[in-house]
């Protein structure tokens, strides 16, 4: 008898830009100029808030701040290209995806100065809040697009990954669920290489693993493409196509997105390890490069941006800064629909303990609490 | 007369009448659709209601709970099911850090109005990790409500009020009852209120405090009591064990002045301790004993050959109620 060859798959590469900052003539890249603008611009914007959060971080004012500086194609450009219905379910790194989404900056900050009111998401949003079990949103996620495909609307769930979390179960088992069920779910995973050398292929520093992150998707019936995540011409091509295919009932994708997050402490400046790789994979220079390339672009235009882009970072962050602290009582609000008895017993005894603390002159004064109670 | 169901049965019934009064209330789990559930519990509502209101799910117990919260933050009411007890840690990551959570890391924007259902307890000769008592788990956790019926009536009325209460509701379903014993169940659709406990028996001498399974092995001890011992016991099922209700408790401590709760799990940082620890709290001097808890041993339960030493019987409980009036 012998063998044969059950099955055999690819995995397909994306890159759209070269060196130079020039797209494939042969490949139409379909992405009208004023939409190439708006990612820049939304970019650059987001690049600025990276370098404010950094600082902000070292200053102490952020209880913690995970930098996106290398994601900013990916966190940008995919949200971009959802309808308003469509979810999206970001990680803790999230900030550009968020802000592409309609999200005030201040928020964030307040988010990482550890303050529960900064998860506030504007209204009629379709996001889900991030929360720091890894990948634990990934199984929601699969939720949300069952929703979608049992009410037989053409609504599809975004959800973003680390490399980390792709090793998770809760990764694995969303995916046996949008796999046979087949929901309309994009798992973007943002791979991060470490800094300095690439490996030519493969995953990190392990002494085994796949070739590919994107190769899970055939272990559970999705279709599964890597892209070059700084390439942001590459990153609108593969996810329109997997935004596509969701929305048409052709079930779900993993789009593997390497990213270069250079290692650098010093703000603006990538660390001399990083500096070779950077230039290459910094999504804002490589766009830069091809808006230039195109006429659409120049140093006066450039600097004027960045002048904006610090302009508004500034000012949110002033409005960060300018934010009373939050009640205390606020813990007690939205719990349950309707508060439960032990609830009520035990917000008494803290505003007891307030009064306590206000007659001492050991607490500031405070807003109203948010939020509804009982 | 109401016709005769058994808890199975009403859990069922009550399922159904959710399904038709609300479009958005679905059941998910593994082979609860075409297999209708391993205890029958679904049995023919994938039948009635078809494939996208009763989805066979993989077996993937963290991705399934996980997709109901997902399922409910989409705005629908999903009822989801836990095969077995034992499957339930692979969902506690869910259970633990988004259950209870979502309604206020979200500010209030999203709640979760869904219902896990999970079967309870031991005495049904099952395997490895099929006869828990987790209860503690779940009510130790802010934000989710936990409901257990020890009768047909009170299944159905509190699956239909867990379907249509705002918050998660953790449904406990004692897999000892599911078969027997049968008793008269109202086939009109109604709700018993969630947050109420049930004088299961009236007395004077000692409240015993149980839930689920445990229920009937109290009553069957008051019955001994009664008749043996000239002692007479109030048994109070709580039925809900988070918001619980803290003023039947109270009410009937203050009258008996002694109190045993028996239950399954583990002593050992169990429900019962906390009931123990708030009775002394609220009632300490209508008391004339400590608080007794009756419950499993600070082992794993043990397969089906030794488990009738290890989940308290009559006679644990008998003896428990003598000591605290001797006390």
């Amino acid at each position: 008898m012998g063998s044969r060859t059950a099955a055999r798959f690819d995995v397909e590469r994306i890159e759209m830009l070269d060196a130079e900052g020039r797209a494939d003539a042969a490949v139409g890249v379909g992405i009208p100029d004023a939409g190439l603008l708006g990612y820049y611009r939304r970019m650059v914007e987001i690049r600025a808030f990276d370098e404010k959060a950094t600082a902000l971080c070292r200053q102490g004012k952020l209880i913690a701040y995970h930098r996106l500086r290398g994601h900013e194609a990916t966190q940008i450009v995919p949200p971009t290209l959802l309808k308003p219905q469509d979810w999206m379910a970001p990680t803790h790194r999230g900030h550009g995806a968020y802000y592409a989404r309609g999200l005030k900056l201040r928020y964030i900050l307040l988010y990482w100065a550890g303050d529960e009111r900064g998860l506030k998401l504007p209204e009629g949003s379709n996001d889900v809040v991030f929360s720091f079990p890894v990948g634990s949103h990934l199984t929601q996620a699969a939720g949300l697009g069952l929703a979608a495909r049992l009410r037989r609307e053409d609504t599809v769930v975004l959800a973003y990954l680390g490399d980390g979390a792709a090793g998770k179960g809760d990764f694995h088992e969303s995916l046996t669920l949008a796999g046979r069920l087949k929901l309309p779910v994009i798992y973007l995973i943002e791979n991060h290489r470490p800094s300095g050398d690439f490996p030519a292929e493969g995953g990190q520093d392990w002494p085994g693993g796949p070739k590919t992150l994107a190769q899970t998707a055939i272990a559970y019936g999705a279709h599964g493409v890597q892209v070059d995540g700084s390439d942001p011409l590459a990153v609108h091509q593969a996810l329109s196509d997997a935004i596509e295919r969701a929305r048409l009932g052709g079930g779900p994708t993993v789009a593997e997105c390497e990213v270069c997050r250079p290692t650098s402490v010093v703000p603006g400046e990538p660390s001399p390890a990083d500096l070779g790789a950077w230039k290459m994979k910094d999504p804002v220079a490589r766009l830069r490069r091809h808006l230039t390339a195109k006429g659409l672009w120049d140093d006066d235009r450039d600097m004027k941006l960045k002048v904006e882009a610090e302009t508004l970072v500034r000012y949110e962050a002033e409005e960060f800064e300018g934010a009373l602290p939050p009640d205390p009582l606020d813990m007690f609000s939205e719990n349950y629909a309707t508060a439960p008895w032990h609830l009520r017993e035990q917000r008494l005894e803290l505003e007891a303990l307030l009064e306590l603390k206000r007659g001492r002159k050991d607490v500031d004064d405070l807003p109203r609490p948010e939020g509804r109670f009982p | 007369m109401s016709p005769l169901l058994n808890l199975a049965q009403a859990v069922n019934q009550g399922l159904k009448h959710a399904m038709e009064a609300d479009a958005s209330v679905l059941v998910l789990g593994k082979d609860v659709g075409r297999m209708g559930g391993v205890f029958r519990v679904t049995e023919g509502l994938q039948k009635t209601f078809g494939p996208d209101r009763v989805v066979d799910t993989p077996l993937a117990e963290l991705g399934v709970v996980g997709a109901s919260i997902g399922l409910a933050m989409a705005g629908m009411k999903p009822v989801c099911e836990i095969q077995y007890d034992g499957l339930l840690p692979s969902a506690l990551e869910q259970v633990v850090c988004h259950l209870g959570r979502l309604r206020n890391r979200t500010r209030g924007r999203r709640s979760l109005p869904m219902v896990v259902r999970c079967p309870h307890g031991g005495g049904v000769r099952a395997p490895e990790l099929h006869s828990e008592s987790p209860e503690a788990y779940i009510a130790h956790t802010p934000g989710i409500k936990v409901v257990i019926p020890s009768t047909p009536e009170d299944a159905k009325g509190l699956l239909m009020a867990a379907v249509f209460d705002p918050d998660p509701v953790f449904f406990f379903e004692p897999k000892a009852l599911y078969r027997s014993p049968e008793a008269e169940v109202p086939s009109r659709p109604y709700e018993t209120p969630i947050g109420q406990a049930r004088v299961a028996r009236e007395g004077t001498d000692v409240t015993v405090v149980s839930w689920g399974a445990m229920v009937h092995t109290a009553l069957r001890a008051a019955e001994r009591l009664s008749a043996e011992d000239g002692l007479s016991a109030e048994v109070i099922d709580l039925r809900t064990l988070t918001p619980l209700d803290i003023d039947a408790l109270t009410a009937s401590v203050g009258k008996t002045g002694r109190a045993v709760v028996c239950h399954e799990a583990p002593n050992t940082g169990s429900w019962a301790g906390e009931l123990s620890c708030l009775i002394h709290e609220r009632a300490l001097l209508k008391l004339r004993a400590p608080v007794k808890r009756v419950g499993g041993w600070d082992i794993r339960m043990p397969l089906p050959r030794l488990e009738k030493y290890y989940i308290p019987d009559e006679d644990r409980v008998v003896k428990a109620v003598k000591d605290t009036a001797a006390y």
